[in-house]
């Protein structure tokens, strides 16, 4: 019988081998979104940096600050988007595609922990309101609202499908809706100089933000658990595949994210009549990679009813 | 009838992985102790090494404030830090003990992987502080209360002894690893500041401190890198140290009745669990019962692999199409 040597081991279009490797759809390439934001985000701490320095204003040095924290959150992203497109090896067997699950994790985190930075300055304010200083404070914070509603624009088509790609999204969101409180509480101050308006509106802002980022924290968690990605219902597939002819029972069903876009499957079919062959099989990994998104799909066929278990579970309960 | 397991490159075929990895793997049932019964020595570890921390640090925060010493005020910061990352690892553990359920189809073992990973991390970060610290007292020395450094030094390091005899007898997973690395870290640094309070007393050479600092650094910073990379590992589904992909392929590959194998995954799903998913063609229909159990006897026997799913296939059947031949490399790669 041919083996086929080619490698890397392409999908040909007539290699009808279904399962036999990762196929999906080309993840669409955010790899200019990142570049440009990267770019005007390094533009702007610069920027912020020099003003804060002539100005002397430690707000915007601060601000600067903050801003070259995020342009490390979209390095992190785009090194884990490109990492997920390397190929496997036989130490990480599923190439490193999961780096997409631990980059949206850390930017979760990131999120929050500057969220209570955040909060925490609001509150020190809210007993020493410093008069803010509006004109240049504002002009900056237009600049900001410009430059992260461009760049959160720029993220906006894949926030809903990837992971990854969503919480580069929602932290430039986020920060444009920082600066936004910005220039609108400078011009409301200034009309009515109310100065707890400034970490009132602070804390408002913080409340949206953690909102927003919680999502994307708890998601992530689970799929850092392997847990079943949040848009699988594990009780379908189960349900899907049960109904197959000739399947007595499933058991062992295994269902989580290789990466913040692509899912795995395992699952064990009892079927006494015997195995039914490679078209059935090439049959439920085609219809599991259409209606259910799994691309990874690996199905072990059992004649005897013996071992009805998960090992896990058996390992578990088993004292 | 042998099997063939193909390689990507056949440079490969005889390379063995394995040899230098099998002393610093992780993995509990390794170690002789069942998995349920090394958790639960660590979550006992953990739990003491805990109360033990915070009750130290109740004492040091209380003694500080009474004498006015900042030293001990500060250790008792430190210690409330300790505390912190050691509920972390215990909460991690009680979490991950939870069953299975229908969101989460592994349990929730990886919460101590994610949990080591973030104790390694705040390792890191803490390392990174001492050294930029030391190297501002290098630079600009301060004067340095010898006597009282000692004092607090000796207190801590009693703590630190018992946390880490504590914690080294239930270090069976990743997560209770990180945490006695981190005491280990607290234990080597409370030695480092009795020496440095003994040359400063004795000589007055005030850069002992900020040298001895530098050197506990990089004596943890090796564990805390090889703890990272071991936690990454795992959250990376890469196979686990101790295991060599090409054995298990060709052991597989071996097994009579098997043609070849590929798309061969190996994974720990938990710090103590390793599972495998392949594909398998075998001869013909009649012989996969037989060759199912003779792979999954293999693979739990040789390499402790108890969960196992593998798919079986006929290569002969697949005539239509003479392209369609299945490339037989494994892994599997996506261009
Ligand atoms: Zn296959
Ligand atoms: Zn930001
Ligand atoms: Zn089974
Ligand atoms: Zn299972
Ligand atoms: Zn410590
Ligand atoms: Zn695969």
């Amino acid at each position: 019988m041919g083996h086929a040597h080619t490698h890397p081991h392409g999908h040909t279009p007539d290699h009808d081998h279904g399962h036999g490797g990762h196929h999906h759809p080309a993840p669409t390439d955010f790899g200019r979104a990142f570049v440009l934001a990267i770019l005007l985000n390094t533009g702007f701490v610069a920027t912020e940096f020099a003003f804060g320095l002539a100005a002397n204003s430690t707000a915007l040095i601060a601000d600067a600050g903050h801003n070259l924290s995020d342009v490390l959150g979209l390095l992190l992203a785009w090194g884990a988007a490109w990492l997920a497109r390397r190929t496997s090896t036989s130490r990480y067997t599923y190439g490193l595609r999961s780096s997409s699950i631990l980059a949206a994790l850390a930017n979760a985190i990131f999120l929050l922990v500057a969220c209570g930075g955040i909060a925490w300055e609001a509150v020190m304010r809210f007993t020493a309101p410093p008069a803010v200083a509006a004109g240049t404070v504002m002009a900056v914070a237009a600049v900001g609202i410009i430059i992260n509603g461009f760049s959160a624009w720029l993220f906006f088509k894949g926030s809903k499908g990837d992971l990854n790609i969503r919480g580069a999204y929602l932290h430039m969101a986020a920060d444009a809706a920082v600066s936004l409180g910005v220039v609108v509480t400078g011009a409301l101050i200034s009309f009515t100089h109310w100065f707890w308006l400034d970490p009132a509106i602070s804390l408002a802002i913080v409340a949206v933000i953690v909102a927003g980022t919680w999502g994307l924290l708890r998601e992530s968690l689970q799929l850092a658990l392997s847990g079943v990605p949040p848009q699988l219902d594990h009780t379908a597939v189960a349900r899907y595949l049960a109904e197959q002819p000739g399947v007595h029972s499933i058991h062992d069903l295994h269902i989580w994210g290789m990466s913040t876009t692509e899912n795995a499957l395992t699952a064990h079919l009892v079927m006494p009549e015997g195995h039914p062959g490679d078209a059935f099989l090439d049959r439920l990994t085609h219809t599991l990679e259409e209606e259910f998104g799994i691309h990874h799909a690996t199905f072990q066929v059992e004649m005897s009813v013996l071992h009805q278990q998960c090992a896990l579970h058996v390992a578990r309960t088993g004292h | 009838m042998q099997g063939h397991f193909h390689l990507h490159d056949a440079g490969h075929h005889d390379h063995s992985h394995d040899d230098d990895h099998s002393a610093n793997h992780s993995l509990v049932f390794r170690k002789g102790l069942p998995p349920e019964e090394a958790r639960s020595a660590s979550r006992k570890a953990l739990r003491l090494a805990l109360v033990l921390t915070l009750c130290f640090a109740g004492v040091e925060a209380v003694a500080g404030v009474m004498t006015g010493s900042l030293a001990l005020l500060s250790d008792a910061g430190h210690m409330v830090t300790d505390s912190a990352s050691l509920l972390l690892a215990l909460l991690s553990a009680v979490f991950g003990n939870r069953p299975a359920d229908a969101r989460h189809s592994y349990g929730h073992g990886r919460t101590e992987v994610i949990a080591a990973l973030v104790n390694s991390l705040i390792m890191l970060a803490l390392i990174l502080y001492i050294a930029v610290e030391a190297v501002a007292r290098l630079l600009h020395p301060e004067p340095v209360n010898g006597a009282g450094v000692m004092v607090v030094a000796v207190l801590g390091l009693l703590v630190n002894v018992l946390a880490a005899w504590i914690l080294s007898r239930g270090a069976h997973t990743l997560n209770s690893r990180a945490a006695l690395l981190h005491v280990m870290g607290d234990l080597l640094g409370s030695v480092a500041a009795i020496l440095a309070g003994a040359i400063i007393y004795a000589t007055g050479w005030t850069a002992a401190d900020p040298i001895l600092s530098m050197g506990v650094c990089l004596l943890i910073l090796r564990s805390t890198w090889h703890l990272l990379r071991q936690s990454l590992l795992v959250l990376m589904e890469g196979v686990p140290e101790h295991l060599d992909y090409y054995a298990i392929g060709r052991a597989l590959a071996e097994v009579e009745g098997v043609v070849s194998v590929h798309d061969l995954h190996v994974w720990a799903m938990s710090s103590d669990h390793v599972a495998l998913s392949a594909h398998l063609q075998v001869g013909t229909p009649e012989a996969w019962p037989r060759i199912l159990a003779a792979c999954q006897a293999l693979l739990s026997r040789r390499f402790a692999i108890d969960h196992v799913t593998l798919q079986a296939e006929w290569p002969l059947a697949r005539t239509a199409d003479a392209a369609a031949t299945v490339p037989v490399i494994s892994p599997d790669q996506s261009a």
